[in-house]
């Protein structure tokens, strides 16, 4: 046997230790594989979740608009048929009864009121930010309605506005939504007196900060289906929220969007 | 005198060294065979390569039974072994300068068998020095392509086959690093039943790298 054993040795040591690192690479690599797999994955389903969301808020819409509008323009127009058939037959056949007479004036009123009614409706359903109004002048209709209906003061920061009125149909409605929901939650739950919203635009994003000198969120707000439908709608226009709650007394919400979306 | 459990197990070892493990590289190649048409140019490669493994093995084999040395056999396989499966690597690495050393490794290889043979080992001892490099260079050639396509050989099907060739080689090449070493040294110091052992585990891990090219024609598909 004339074999270098040292040599041979060494190669088997060679042989071993490449063995060694050629797995601890190959575990290495497919670990670092896997974790990229399972992001793409997130990040699919979350991609996903987000199209069936928006998919899911888009429907509403369409659906809100379609009732808003069947509910003005079939029952609105039919009441007012109603009314003028009714005022046709006093002029035609002379009522002179006055118990006729007061039950066709309390009919009138009933009708007026279910008119009022069906365009409040009809309006909340459908606002007219995309046909009549702008997005500002809603809000600014908006938050004349709620003072005269709840005694809530609604101030809005009106330096930024012209950046609302560039909005994109999509980013107006589900805006003027969330604004909706919040003002709905702090009249509901927060027993506040004033609001304050102010709009900012940086780095290409719209920055919303809402604010109410009430009582703060409780904890079964934070849960409602309200909070969820303004998180969705913030997810739907691809945004970012944050609830400050320790630097002011009351309810302070900050939300951001993207005003290229 | 030999005790008889001894002479049992020569002979059970003997059919399965010689004729069992020999014999199921049909199941490779007959696969390979059916499947021929629809086969990429490195798996015609390992076709052929299993070709010549079973030719050398009736060679072998019959110089055996003639009581002939068959070890300058092994000279001669080693690099055309060595030749083909880097062939195989060549074809399906695709780094033009991971190819490009493929090829100089071939004819480095093979310079390095002709010297060894020529001045080093005669050719009837085992070529311990060229068979140990040429275990850690498929090894190596099969970790790379391992390192390279992971995460691809389950989602790509054309890579599905290679896979598994890169494990059977892994498999045997690197449990068999040892052995193809200190071929020299147990020949003159182990005793004949130690060799027994030895030779029926390499017989064993050379099955089971031709169960791996089975599995890798088996899942072949056009």
């Amino acid at each position: 046997m004339t074999d270098n054993l040292l040599f041979l040795v060494f190669i088997v040591c060679i042989g071993i230790l490449m063995l060694v690192i050629g797995f601890f690479m190959l575990f290495h690599k497919s670990q670092l594989k896997i974790a990229e797999q399972q992001k793409r994955f997130h990040e699919e389903q979350v991609l996903h979740h987000q199209n069936l969301l928006k998919a899911a808020v888009a429907s509403q819409d369409l659906e809100r608009k379609r009732v808003g509008k069947d509910l003005h323009d079939s029952i609105g127009t039919s009441l007012a048929v109603l009314r003028l058939a009714m005022e046709n037959f006093e002029r035609l056949h002379q009522v002179k009864d006055s118990h006729l007479q007061k039950f066709f004036l309390e009919c009138k009123t009933k009708i007026d009121f279910i008119v009022h009614s069906c365009r409040n409706i009809s309006h909340n359903l459908s606002p007219e930010i995309f046909t009549l109004n702008t997005l500002s002048e809603s809000i600014e209709e908006l938050a004349a309605s709620v003072f005269v209906t709840e005694g809530v003061h609604l101030e809005a920061d009106q330096s930024t506005w012209n950046y609302l009125d560039t909005l994109t149909e999509e980013q107006a409605i589900n805006l003027y939504r969330i604004l909706e929901e919040l003002l709905n939650n702090t009249i509901k739950h927060a027993n506040a007196s004033s609001i304050f919203v102010y709009f900012r635009t940086q780095d290409q994003r719209l920055h919303i900060k809402y604010h109410d000198n009430g009582c703060g969120i409780k904890e079964q707000v934070r849960v409602g289906h309200g909070v969820q439908h303004i998180e969705s709608r913030i997810l739907v226009l691809d945004g970012k929220y944050e609830v400050e709650e320790k630097q002011t007394p009351g309810y302070n919400l900050h939300f951001s969007f993207p005003l290229n979306n | 005198m030999k005790p008889a459990s001894y002479i049992k197990m020569s002979k059970l070892s003997f059919w399965y060294m010689g004729i069992f493990v020999p014999g199921i590289v049909l199941l490779p190649i007959a696969y390979a065979i059916k499947k021929y048409p629809i086969l990429d140019k490195a798996l015609k490669v390992i076709f052929l390569y299993l070709l010549t493994a079973g030719i050398t093995n009736v060679i072998a084999a019959v110089l055996a039974f003639n009581n002939k040395n068959n070890l300058f056999l092994l000279h001669a396989y080693s690099a055309i072994e060595f030749a083909l499966l880097s062939i195989y690597f060549f074809l399906l690495v695709e780094k033009l300068f991971v190819k490009q050393l493929i090829l100089s490794i071939i004819v480095l290889y093979v310079i390095y068998c002709l010297l060894n043979v020529a001045f080093v080992q005669r050719i009837d001892q085992f070529n311990t020095y060229t068979r140990s490099i040429q275990a850690i260079m498929i090894s190596g050639y099969s970790l790379y392509y391992l390192y390279t396509g992971i995460g691809n050989f389950v989602s790509n099907r054309k890579k599905g086959p290679h896979y598994w060739i890169a494990l059977g080689l892994i498999t045997y090449f690197m449990s068999s690093l040892v052995q193809f070493s200190f071929s020299n040294f147990f020949s003159t110091y182990f005793t004949r039943e130690i060799k027994f052992w030895l030779w029926n585990f390499h017989a064993t891990m050379v099955l089971l790298m031709y169960l791996f090219f089975f599995k890798a024609y088996a899942i072949c598909k056009e």
